[in-house]
């Protein structure tokens, strides 16, 4: 199909008629949430631009939009729109947050001011050689371009499956 | 009605009471446990309290929620379907089952807040307590029936306690049909049957149909017939199989027969990983978000939400 269609112009369309076609709804879900999380998650992704989409989509797609974002993606839009933000510690906490920024219930942090006392002394900060060594040469060293795997599971010895749960 | 949610913050439907689905087969293998996760999970996102009642000795439902030592520490304080009933049938107590019940047993988010699951956990212990109850009343000179018949009441409050509580109940039938899973059949609001489309699960399903809906090999029971005819649910839909295709084709034909002796879901469950990855709890880094947890599959899980949704209705 040629370039120069105006596909947003044609979605435009599909969606003053959608009598004609309720059957893909399942497929007009997706292509929002898909459109929505591209943009969300592209570099130049910043407040105001959350704050658009939030208001031009509403709260429940928005929503959905941002939680079939991968984990990483969310970390690093978070910490794009709100570096200096504190205790986000889980992936549920950063959800929270950037839904929070994005409805204005939340504004970005002001940078916390640097303690002095809080700084480690230089020498304790640098790692030892042998340390540091360590730290690039994991003991456990995964082949070349793969993460580490996760020890697999045993097959047998659950331990929930042996209790007697008697009185 | 305010829903205690497992923590007493639940969602408010303004239905009077919570609504009762058993998930039953006599067959293994068919995805009994698959479909409680994805109707539990489904109808959470949708705002409703649910709690899943295991009724399987293998537990599984209640790994697909916990992992290992999480569970085992449920167990420990005895918050299980198994103390519940030795408490009551064995002992005599006449504590709640809400007493037993965990609340938020799911990791799962949704806009950053865990859906509202509760899980009355099983274990391996379940199978022995059936035949323990048996020989307690034996010597006790009471008869089989009795037994059914004292079954039905503890199961039959306790689900009250359980639809006063939470929007959805969802049992987790064990495949042979244990004496507590024929009463969880019988006191439901519907029952679903998931069924792959070949030969022997659907002779699997008659087979099941003909033990519980026609009582064919029972001649006296204290057991109230089921509310309504089974519905059947294919599942692990292979669309390339022959084999598969015909066989819906012939379900869907039976089911349109006037006074058809079951009911038949639109919806097919198509045999698909991100399904398998979903059972595993241990399988994200990072307790998922609902959207992530079921990928691909997450349409499937909505579909059966709200077709569930249209069987309890009509």
């Amino acid at each position: 199909m040629a370039d120069e269609v105006d596909f947003f112009n044609i979605l435009k369309a599909i969606a003053a008629e959608p009598a004609l076609f309720a059957p893909a709804g399942d497929l007009a879900r997706k292509a929002v949430n898909d459109i929505v999380r591209l943009r969300l998650a592209l570099d130049a992704t910043d407040l105001a631009t959350v704050r658009r989409v939030r208001v031009l989509i509403d709260g429940a797609a928005f929503g959905e939009a941002v939680d079939g974002l991968p984990a990483a993606k969310v970390k690093t839009l978070v910490t794009r729109l709100d570096p200096h933000a504190a205790g986000l510690a889980t992936a549920a906490d950063r959800i929270r947050h950037l839904l929070a920024l994005a409805t204005g219930a939340a504004e970005p942090s002001a940078a916390a001011e640097k303690k002095a006392a809080a700084k480690k002394p230089a020498a304790a900060r640098k790692k030892a050689p042998v340390e540091a060594a360590e730290a690039v040469t994991p003991t456990a060293e995964p082949s070349a371009g793969e993460p580490a795997r996760k020890p697999r599971r045993r097959l047998t010895g659950r331990t929930a499956l042996r209790v007697s749960e008697d009185r | 009605m305010a829903r205690q949610g497992g923590t007493g913050e639940g969602a408010m439907t303004g239905q009077a009471e919570g609504r009762a689905i058993a998930v039953a087969n006599m067959k293994g293998g068919v995805g009994k446990t698959t479909t409680v996760i994805m109707l539990a999970e489904g109808f959470a996102a949708e705002g409703k309290s649910v709690v899943v009642v295991d009724l399987d000795a293998q537990a599984n439902a209640s790994y697909c929620f916990t992992a290992d030592e999480a569970l085992k520490l449920i167990l420990d304080k005895r918050r299980s379907v198994t103390s519940f009933l030795a408490d009551q049938i064995v002992y005599g107590d006449r504590r709640s089952i809400l007493d037993y019940v965990t609340p938020e047993i799911s990791e799962v988010t949704q806009a950053g807040e865990l859906l509202s699951i509760a899980l009355l956990a099983s274990s391996p212990r379940l199978r022995l307590l059936e035949r323990e109850i048996v020989i307690e009343l034996a010597e006790k000179k009471y008869s089989l029936t009795a037994f059914e018949g004292r079954a039905l009441r503890v199961l039959d409050t306790a689900l009250k306690e359980l639809r006063a509580a939470y929007d959805i109940v969802l049992f987790d039938c064990a495949p042979g049909i244990s004496a507590f899973t024929e009463v969880a059949i019988r006191l439901a609001d519907i029952v679903i049957v998931p069924t792959i489309p070949d030969y022997l699960s659907t002779l699997g399903f008659d087979a099941f149909r003909a033990s519980i809906w026609e009582n064919a090999h029972i001649r006296k029971s204290s057991l109230p017939p089921p509310k309504r005819p089974p519905i059947i649910l294919p599942t692990r839909v292979n669309a390339n199989k022959v084999q598969h295709k015909n066989t819906l084709e012939e379900m869907r034909a039976e089911a349109a027969e006037e006074k058809a002796p079951f009911g038949l879901f639109e919806l097919t469950v198509a045999n698909q990983a991100p399904i398998e990855k979903a059972m595993d709890p241990e399988y994200f880094e990072e307790p998922p978000t609902f959207v992530q947890k079921w990928g691909t599959a997450i349409d499937s899980v909505r579909a059966l939400t709200r077709e569930t949704r249209r069987w309890l209705d009509g």
